[in-house]
């Protein structure tokens, strides 16, 4: 993981590399992407969540109660 | 509380739901004194924006009073009354930064879904589709309005509520279409639609200097408002050739700038406009493009053509070509409200514009799918609905009266 200015100092860039085995290869990273789970979408998407929390302060929710 | 809530095409309900309460810090909690059906939620009504489950709710045009915060809201306090612009912004991201506050990118928590359509995602929306985050809106008793230390604009206490409810989304979105269009003095810009934010496009381009304004419809009450309360040239449709009739009056021109205030639901009297209207009906199109067109085929060499109207997928055949031999400017994209609230507001206070006088029909809570209907059918005149959640219909309460 690491940490850099963005192109035209527009703030900080965060890259996350990130090497894994799908469990059964290609087929299990297939049927985890169709469930959303494959780890390049859900690094994607905690990325997005600390890009709320840092800019922010908080993760963005519709929701309009606890559960 | 009450909320009126979405069920499918032609089906929305008024239902008794859970109250919202604060989730995030920046949270804040509005009691609904006044709010409105847009054009835009007549696309939500017709079935053509994707991502509605059955039992959201509706409403992006609201204010009302703050009756809790959460604890990072410093700028506002419980009782403060206050309108609410439709899209939400957290104030601190790029976009935010640069006023282009309708493109936040930390407001829509579905951004991924948009993003696969649109390649980006643009901000959250109250009551508008799991796209623009699920969001519950404005057309209830409660609403939860998150980021309430940037969005919601406090409102003096001598200004009706009818008079500052549209700084919510059609006036900030009327003047928005009409800044896009760059106006100089003794510009003559033209205006597609005199509903709501037709109206306030009319006007706003008179405020920003334009020298004529032709406004085109077909409804009478329409283009008479267009007439009384927008001072423009008004042209039917129906009637007559609108872009050759706008040429013979701009000495061969065209008109220096094109509002789109219709979008995706465009009628028209071509033989395009009947094809466009089929294959809309049996989902073969996403859109019907026909003032968009129009528009690009008036519009004068060089000139800008403003699309404040929702558009929502893939047009057929719009006229690109004609619009690069021309040299003409297109913009467009939902308003950054945020960024008129308070322009607008002096505006109104001081006595320049009085935007109450559009609403034709105020109505109950109880009585929104009326108020749907009647705004999709254009019956009784209907221009723009006004819901009171505090009147009881039919029920011996407090009744607004009508005007």
């Amino acid at each position: 993981m690491s940490f850099g200015t963005a192109p035209g100092s527009q703030g900080t860039e965060v890259r996350v590399r990130l090497r894994y085995e799908p469990v059964e290869g290609k087929l299990g990273a297939l049927v985890a992407r169709l469930f959303g789970e494959e780890p390049a979408q859900q690094v994607a998407r905690d990325l997005r969540r600390l890009k709320q929390i840092l800019e922010a302060g908080e993760v963005a929710t519709g929701a309009r109660r606890l559960p | 509380m009450k909320a009126v809530c979405w069920y499918g095409a032609s089906d929305v309900r008024v239902e008794s739901v859970a109250d919202p309460e604060i989730l995030n810090a920046r949270d804040a909690i509005v009691k609904v004194t006044r709010t409105a059906i847009c054009g835009s939620d007549l696309h939500l009504f017709g079935g053509y924006i994707p991502a509605m489950k059955r039992g959201d709710i509706l409403g992006h045009e609201f204010m009302g009073e703050i009756v809790e915060v959460g604890g990072e809201v410093k700028t506002l306090a419980v009782g403060d009354r206050v309108v609410v612009p439709f899209a939400i912004a957290c104030g601190a991201c790029h976009y935010c930064r640069t006023g282009l506050w309708s493109l936040c990118d930390n407001s829509n928590p579905n951004a991924a879904a948009l993003e696969t359509l649109y390649g980006s995602a643009g901000g959250g929306l109250f009551g508008y589709s799991h796209l623009y985050g699920g969001y519950a809106g404005g057309q209830a008793e409660y609403v939860r309005v998150p980021f309430a230390d940037v969005g919601p604009l406090p409102v003096p206490p001598e200004l009706p509520d009818d008079k500052v409810l549209f700084l919510s989304d059609i006036f900030p979105t009327g003047y928005m279409a009409a800044e896009n269009c760059g106006i100089k003095p003794g510009d003559a810009v033209a205006v597609w639609g005199c509903g709501p934010v037709g109206l306030f496009a009319i006007r706003s381009a008179f405020m920003l200097g334009a020298d004529r304004v032709f406004a085109i419809d077909r409804f009478p009450e329409r283009l008479t408002l267009a007439e009384t309360f927008g001072k423009a040239e008004t042209l039917n449709y129906e009637a007559l050739d609108v872009v050759e009739e706008m040429r013979t009056r701009t000495a061969g021109r065209g008109p220096d700038a094109c509002i789109d205030a219709v979008g995706m639901e465009a009628h028209g009297t071509t033989v395009g406009a009947l094809v466009d209207r089929a294959k809309h009906a049996v989902r073969l199109a996403t859109d019907r493009p026909h003032v968009l067109r129009q528009a690009i085929q008036a519009c004068r060499k060089g000139g800008i053509v403003s699309i404040p109207g929702v558009y929502g997928g893939f047009l057929d055949k719009v006229p690109l070509g004609a619009a690069f031999a021309k040299g003409l400017t297109l913009r467009m994209g939902q308003t950054h409200a945020h960024r008129y609230l308070r322009p607008l507001l002096e505006r109104i206070a001081q006595g320049q514009i009085d935007p109450s006088l559009i609403i034709t029909h105020r109505l109950t809570l109880d009585e929104a799918p009326r108020g749907y209907e009647m705004f999709r059918d254009k019956a009784d005149g209907c221009v723009k609905v006004v819901l009171s959640p505090a009147a009881q219909g039919g029920m011996g309460g407090e009744r607004p009266p009508c005007s």
